[in-house]
């Protein structure tokens, strides 16, 4: 008995204090997830696009990863820098993204001009799931953080999930209708991944 | 507020949190084990095993694309997206289009007669099936399976924010009572609501 009640009290320490650290992080992944699963309730309206072109102010290297840290920097274009890709025509284009405004950047065969394509949609709903949608651990160091504040959420939903069942297990008498409810959100799951494996 | 009304208030979250948390526990592990999917999609797998096999088929003459499409996957008896990007006409007036669902792909070349659909099937993973699940929460591409895969996750999702509330009041009720713990759950929030503004502002 003795026992039981020392691993349960374990199992809420570990909750609790999971829970503190990545509260937000998780109640922001939970608010987009439903906004995004109800997207109709929530318009992400249409995207502004400018376009201008400005003279190259910047030297033109040999190395594009390079370079484009340079115009980034010269042309105040924020955000995360996606692998430069030379087009057929032998232009450079640029890509960079933070959530909400995109801004691409091509620079012209001459080197002597720069066209910035810029496309803000910033509407609230658009700007939560461009949030949600990052992830990764490329993009220098603002981003291998956000990286791991994003695998540490993920994880935490897990522990929620595990420490809470281990947690209503020893009192499930108290709680009648729990396998109700566990079986419920499990078997619907396990039911659904293996009918679109098998049937779709 | 009376002693006795504050007990059974709190005895009525306890069992919505209990019962709210263990509905939506599949849901978190299920979204938690695809989000660290996604976040190092190195462990997620790009090559399929594909099959080939052919079908009659008979659409209506003369019906746009759009149509044409819809009345032949419905033959074909297959659901999926169908990127707009991956549908042409060849020189000998041949069709091409995709259809895409999380279980698999599906090549489709439609004869200029529009008599025979040749259909290229590549089968994807229990691991892609579960990485695309996490995309059709929103009930996308419409099948049976993902309606009931939206009922499911939408619930779940509703269940989880309003267990999340319940924990954060029960934080304040009787988990945080020291001055430490206060600024270590203080100082967590700040940090992660100014990250997620610096990422947003800054970028």
């Amino acid at each position: 008995m003795a026992d039981r009640i020392r691993r349960t009290k374990r199992w809420r320490k570990v909750h609790l204090v999971t829970s503190m650290f990545v509260i937000v992080f998780t109640a922001f992944f939970l608010l987009s997830g439903f906004m995004m699963i109800r997207y109709d309730l929530f318009p992400a309206g249409e995207p502004v696009r400018y376009v201008k072109t400005l003279p190259m102010t910047v030297p033109v290297s040999d190395h594009p990863e390079h370079l484009g840290k340079q115009i980034k920097h010269a042309y105040d274009l924020r955000g995360r820098m996606d692998k430069p890709i030379q087009l057929k025509d032998g232009r450079w284009h640029f890509f960079f993204a933070r959530p909400g405004v995109t801004q691409m950047a091509i620079i012209s065969l001459d080197h002597d001009s720069i066209q910035i394509t810029r496309t803000e949609q910033l509407t609230v709903p658009r700007v939560v799931n461009r949030i949600h949608h990052l992830r990764g651990y490329t993009g220098g160091w603002k981003y291998l953080i956000w990286g791991v504040l994003y695998d540490m959420s993920a994880l935490s939903l897990l522990v929620f999930a595990l420490t809470g069942i281990l947690m209503w297990f020893p009192m499930r008498k108290g709680y009648p209708y729990g396998w109700w409810f566990v079986g419920t959100g499990f078997g619907i799951t396990i039911l659904v991944i293996l009918a679109m494996y098998f049937l779709a | 507020m009376k002693k006795k009304t504050r007990k059974k208030i709190y005895k009525y979250l306890d069992q919505v949190h209990i019962y709210g948390g263990l509905y939506c526990a599949a849901y978190l592990v299920f979204m938690g084990l695809t989000g660290l999917l996604f976040s190092h999609n190195s462990l997620i797998p790009t090559k399929f095993s594909s099959t080939t096999w052919q079908q009659a088929v008979s659409p209506a003459p003369g019906i746009s694309h759009d149509s044409l499409i819809t009345e032949v996957s419905r033959e074909l008896d297959l659901f999926g997206h169908r990127p707009f990007w991956l549908q042409w006409a060849d020189s000998t007036g041949g069709f091409h289009f995709q259809i895409m669902n999380p279980a698999a792909n599906y090549d489709i070349n439609l004869t200029a007669a529009r008599d025979t659909a040749f259909v290229k099937e590549s089968r994807k993973s229990i691991v892609n099936v579960m990485v695309g699940l996490h995309s059709s929460s929103t009930g996308e591409p419409p099948s049976w399976i993902t309606r009931i895969w939206h009922l499911y996750a939408e619930s779940a999702a509703i269940a989880a924010i309003v267990v999340l509330l319940i924990s954060i009041y029960f934080w304040f009720r009787k988990s945080i009572k020291s001055k430490g713990e206060w600024l270590m759950v203080s100082g967590a929030a700040l940090f992660s609501i100014s990250y997620i503004l610096f990422i947003w502002l800054i970028g």
